[in-house]
C-alpha cells in the first residue's frame, strides 16, 4: 500500500472506533464493540476505492469517521497530507466542501420541506456565491449535469422518483466542488433499470471532474465494474486490499473467496453451487486473533493467535491471513 | 426440472386482474396475468418495484386488502380447486397447509414478543392435531431442517436475538410446518448480505428438492434467478412481458425490457464500456401508458406501440414475449 503514498488524496492509517456497550442499572460500560479496528487504506486523486463487506462490518462507520461525523478513537486520517483526525469542527469547516457524501436512502436523505433548489443551494451559499443570480446559474448547471431538468428547482423531493432523488443527492454533493465523495451504498435501494443510470452518472462525473470516490457497497458486481482498488472489510478490519483485477482473478483471503462465490451472476448459470445450506456461527474471536476464525474453512490452530500478519502479494495486493503467508 | 408439460400444474393463474381504486384514481396493479407452477418446479416472477409481482403473490393467498383492492377478474386454481372467492375459513385451511409464504422482511414478519419456538408451533397447532410434546419435537426438527444450530436451545430465543439470516430460516421453518405443496417466497433475501443470501437460496433449493415441493420465487434480481429458477416470468406494469425456461430467458431473451435489464447489470466483464441503460423509470401504476406500457422507454418502439395492446409472440417450448414490434417482425 505504501507505493501510492505520494499521490494519495486520502490516507487512513490504523483507524479505530470502539463503541461502548452499557449494561445494568448504572449503565456501566461492560465492553466495547470494535466497529473499526485498525483500518488502513489510501485513495488516489481521481480514483475509486471500493470498500466491500457485509452489514455490520464497519464500512459505514468508516464513512462517518472520514467525514468527521464521528470522532475516531485512534489512528490518522490524512487528507492532502494533513492529519484531520483531531481537527475541531471549526478547523473542519473549510474541509467540509472537499469531502462530501451521497447516502444510500434517496428518500430519507433529502429534506421533504425544502425544494430541490433550496437543498442544493445550501451548499452554494456556503461556498460564498453571494449573488442570487450566480447561485441560480450554478444550480441550473448542477441539475443539468446530473440529468435533471434545470426547471425543476422549485419542485419538492416527493415529486421525484428514487433514481431522480439520488441524482439530486449527487448534485447536492457536487455543489461545493468536492475532491472526494463518499458513496455509501448509493445504488442498493434503486431498481435494476435505474442502478445503471446512476452508475454511469458517477462514472461520467469522475471523468469530467476528476473527483475521487470511496464507494461503499456489498455488491461486488458493482464494485468490479466501477472501482480501481478494493478493500475487503470484515468485523472492523481490512482482510484484503488489491486492484479489482487482483481481487477477482487472484483472491487470497478465504473471506474474499466466499464473497466472490456468493455473487449472483446471470452470466454464470453454474447456479447450483450451493454447497452448505447451513449457517456457520462465528465464534467470538480471541482479542487480536483473526476475526474470521469460526467461519473460515481453512482455519488452523494458530489463527486464534494475535497479530495476523499482513502479507504482501504484489505492490498493490495485500492480504491479512496466516494461510496466505504460506502461499 | 420435473413435472412434464402435459401434467396438470399445481398452481394455475389465468388472466388475473387486481385493481386498486381511490377517489380519483385506478391502479391496474395486475392486469391479466397468467402463470403456472408445476410440481417440483422453481418459478421466478421477476420485476422492478411497482410491476405487480407482490400483488400477484398476495392474491394467491387471498391477502390483497379489499378495499381498496378488488379482484377484477381471472382465476387461481391450486390442485384443481378455485381459490378466488373462497371463504376466509376455507382460505385459512389452504394457507400454510397447501401454500405458505415467506416474506421479505423477517424482522417485521415475526412477532417480537413471542419466542421463535412458540411462533413455529403456532403454525403446527393451527393445522395439525398433535399433543404438546409432538409439537415441540416437530418444531425442533423443523428448525434443524432449516439449519439453525442448537435448535432445542434456540426455540426459547426471541426474534431480536437472532441474526437476519437466522430469522429468515425461522420464517422458512414456519412455512414448512405443515408440509405445503407450494412455498411463495417474496424477495426473501433482499434484506440480507450476499453470503447469507447464498445460504438461504441454497436452503430453499435443498428443501424444495428433498420435499418435492414447488417454489414461486419473487425477485428483482436476475442473478438470483440464474441461481435457482427453472422457469421465469418477467413482469412490467402489471403484465407478463416475457416467459420461458430460465436459460432461454437469460441467454436468448426477446423482449426489449428483459434484454435491457440484462444489459444494464454491472459486471467485471463490462468494465471500461458504458453500461446500457433503460431510459426513464417505471411509470406510476395509476398512469400506465396506453398501448404497450413499455413503449416510452423502449429503444425499438414504433408508432403502433402507442396504441396496440402488445400481443404475445410464441418462440416455442413455452417461450413467449409480449411485444408489438416482435409481433410485426414475425
Amino acid at each position: 500500500m505504501e507505493t501510492m503514498a505520494q499521490k494519495a488524496l486520502l490516507s487512513v492509517t490504523d483507524l479505530k472506533k470502539y463503541f461502548p456497550v452499557r449494561r445494568g442499572l448504572f449503565q456501566r460500560v461492560t465492553h466495547r464493540v470494535r466497529a473499526v479496528d485498525g483500518v488502513d487504506f489510501k485513495i488516489a486523486q481521481g480514483q475509486t476505492l471500493g470498500l466491500v463487506g457485509e452489514s455490520g462490518c464497519g464500512k459505514s462507520t468508516v464513512a462517518r469517521l472520514i467525514l468527521k461525523l464521528l470522532p475516531p478513537d485512534g489512528g490518522r486520517i490524512e487528507f492532502r497530507g494533513r492529519d484531520i483526525s483531531r481537527f475541531t469542527e471549526r478547523q473542519m469547516k473549510p474541509l467540509r466542501k472537499e469531502i462530501q457524501i451521497v447516502f444510500q436512502d434517496p428518500f430519507g436523505s433529502l429534506n421533504p420541506r425544502m425544494s430541490v433548489g433550496q437543498s442544493i443551494g445550501e451548499g452554494l451559499r456556503r461556498l460564498g456565491l453571494k449573488s442570487r443570480n450566480a447561485q441560480r446559474q450554478e444550480l441550473r448547471k448542477l441539475l443539468e449535469m446530473v440529468g435533471i431538468s434545470p426547471d425543476s428547482a422549485e419542485r419538492y423531493p416527493h415529486e421525484f422518483s428514487g433514481g431522480q432523488r439520488q441524482r439530486i443527492g449527487i448534485a447536492r454533493a457536487l455543489s461545493v466542488n468536492p475532491s472526494l465523495i463518499v458513496c455509501d451504498e448509493p445504488v442498493s435501494a434503486l431498481d435494476v433499470s435505474i442502478q445503471a443510470q446512476i452508475i454511469n452518472l458517477l462514472k461520467d462525473l469522475q471523468d469530467q471532474l476528476g473527483v475521487s470516490y470511496l464507494f461503499i457497497s456489498h455488491d461486488l458486481n458493482v464494485v468490479g465494474y466501477l472501482c480501481q482498488m478494493v478493500s475487503v472489510m470484515y468485523r472492523g478490519r481490512i482482510m484484503e486490499h488489491a486492484t479489482v483485477a487482483e481481487i477477482f482473478e487472484d483472491p487470497r483471503h478465504p473471506y474474499t473467496l466466499s464473497l466472490l462465490d456468493a455473487i449472483p451472476d446471470p452470466g454464470r448459470r453454474t447456479g447450483r453451487r450451493f454447497s452448505s445450506p447451513r449457517e456457520v456461527p462465528a465464534k467470538d474471536a480471541a482479542a487480536g486473533g483473526c476475526p474470521y476464525v469460526g467461519r473460515c474453512p481453512e482455519e488452523e490452530p494458530e489463527c486464534g493467535q494475535p497479530d495476523t500478519p499482513l502479507v504482501r502479494v504484489s505492490d498493490t495486493h495485500y492480504v491479512r491471513c496466516r494461510r496466505a503467508h504460506r502461499g | 426440472m420435473s413435472g412434464s408439460l402435459d401434467e396438470a400444474p399445481l398452481l394455475s393463474i389465468r388472466d388475473l386482474k387486481v385493481y386498486f381504486r381511490g377517489a380519483d384514481w385506478l391502479a391496474r396493479a395486475v392486469d391479466g396475468v397468467s402463470l403456472k407452477v408445476r410440481t417440483g418446479q422453481t418459478v421466478c416472477l421477476v420485476g422492478e418495484s411497482g410491476s405487480g409481482k407482490t400483488v400477484t403473490a398476495l392474491s394467491i393467498l387471498g391477502l390483497v386488502p379489499i378495499p381498496p383492492g378488488e379482484i377484477a377478474g381471472g382465476s387461481i386454481v391450486c390442485k384443481g380447486r378455485e381459490l378466488l372467492g373462497l371463504s376466509e375459513e376455507a382460505l385459512r385451511e389452504i394457507r400454510g397447509n397447501q401454500i405458505s409464504m415467506v416474506f421479505q422482511e423477517p424482522l417485521t414478519s415475526l412477532n417480537p414478543v413471542f419466542t421463535v419456538g412458540a411462533q413455529v408451533r403456532e403454525a403446527i397447532d393451527i393445522h395439525r392435531r398433535v399433543d404438546s410434546d409432538q409439537a415441540r419435537a416437530r418444531c425442533i426438527s423443523l428448525l434443524e431442517d432449516v439449519g439453525i444450530p442448537d435448535a432445542a436451545q434456540r426455540i426459547h430465543d426471541y426474534p431480536h436475538q437472532l441474526s437476519g439470516g437466522q430469522r429468515q430460516r425461522v420464517m422458512i421453518a414456519m412455512a414448512l410446518a405443515c408440509d405445503p405443496d407450494l412455498i411463495i417466497a417474496d424477495e426473501p433475501t433482499t434484506a440480507l448480505d450476499v453470503t447469507v443470501q447464498a445460504q438461504i437460496l441454497a436452503l430453499l433449493h435443498h428443501i424444495k428438492a428433498t420435499r418435492g415441493m414447488s417454489l414461486l420465487y419473487i425477485t428483482h434480481d436476475l442473478g438470483v434467478v440464474a441461481g435457482i429458477a427453472d422457469w421465469v416470468y418477467v413482469m412490467y406494469c402489471g403484465l407478463i412481458v416475457e416467459q420461458g425456461e430460465v436459460t432461454r430467458i437469460l441467454e436468448g431473451s426477446r423482449h426489449p425490457y428483459t434484454r435491457g435489464l440484462l444489459a444494464s447489470l454491472p459486471t467485471l466483464a463490462k468494465r471500461g464500456s458504458r453500461l446500457y441503460t433503460i431510459p426513464g423509470s417505471v411509470p406510476d401504476p395509476t398512469r400506465r401508458p396506453p398501448g404497450c406500457p413499455f413503449h416510452p422507454r423502449c429503444p425499438e418502439a414504433i408508432e403502433s406501440c402507442r396504441e396496440v395492446f402488445p400481443p404475445m409472440c410464441d418462440y416455442g417450448d413455452g417461450h413467449l414475449a409480449r411485444c408489438p414490434v416482435l409481433f410485426e417482425r414475425r
